[in-house]
């Protein structure tokens, strides 16, 4: 299973704020077959973002969930043209959306999901992401989300 | 050398935990001290700390949003946060420890 693919990838799109952002995403779900219940997935993703921002002044947002309307762990990577604000943060600029069945879990992928978000701690492993050019470059910097 | 012992939790488990874990480790090891950083996540208890960990480990960082069992640490000059505060102001703990300004728990 590949958390992370081709079509979740979208550089250099333009979206104005936190609310588009979190709809596009969830419709890229919900047309890639990865979750069931767009209603009950944006449920889940309010209810995370009420509890407290996933924005960690790095200039990420990591809208996520483990949610039952998630069918299988998935990764979507965004990149903006313009920066745009999340809760208190202004120059959001990648987004990772990162999301998880509630249920039955294989161990393997949380333990790749939990080396991605080590990783964007990263300053360099930021910048790159920032500059990478195509998605297939974009999906190398990734790789390491579909080595099981 | 200095002995830096840590907790991070999150609600979901899955992003902060960890970013929270990675940073107070390269803070850590930026200063030359010693690390380990347990993560209570999505994935359960990683890098569980031992009692022989605590017992030599000069400082606590508890970074959670979640409760964490704290009755581990008693009599260790502890610092409790939240798992953003990890992330965002890392450099502000660090200072703290540096100073010695932390309280026994």
């Amino acid at each position: 299973m590949e958390i992370i693919r081709e079509e979740f990838i979208k550089l250099d799109i333009n979206l104005e704020n936190k609310k588009e952002v979190i709809d596009y995403i969830a419709n890229l779900l919900i047309n890639s077959n990865r979750v069931r219940d767009k209603g009950l997935l944006l449920k889940d993703v309010y209810l995370r973002e009420e509890e407290a921002s996933t924005s960690m002044g790095l200039g990420i947002a990591i809208p996520h969930a483990k949610s039952l309307s998630v069918k299988e762990p998935t990764v979507v990577f965004l990149r903006l043209n313009e920066s745009i604000k999340w809760n208190e943060d202004k120059d959001i600029k990648m987004i990772f959306g990162i999301f998880v069945p509630a249920e039955n879990v294989d161990n393997q992928h949380l333990k790749i999901l939990s080396s991605l978000s080590r990783k964007l701690t990263d300053e360099q492993y930021r910048e790159a992401l920032l500059k990478v050019k195509s998605i297939k470059d974009s999906e190398r910097l990734l790789q390491g989300l579909n080595a099981s | 050398m200095t002995n830096i012992i840590g907790v991070c939790a999150c609600p979901a488990g899955i992003a902060h935990t960890y970013m929270a874990a990675e940073s107070i480790e390269n803070l850590a090891k930026q200063r030359g001290y010693g690390v380990k950083v347990e993560t209570n996540g999505s994935a359960g208890v990683e890098n569980r700390l031992e009692e022989a960990d605590i017992e030599k480990a000069d400082y606590v960082i508890i970074a959670a949003d979640t409760k964490v069992e704290m009755e581990r640490f008693r009599g260790k000059k502890v610092i409790e946060v939240a798992v953003s505060d990890a992330i965002r102001k890392g450099e502000e703990i660090f200072k703290k420890i540096d100073s010695n300004e932390l309280e026994i728990y």
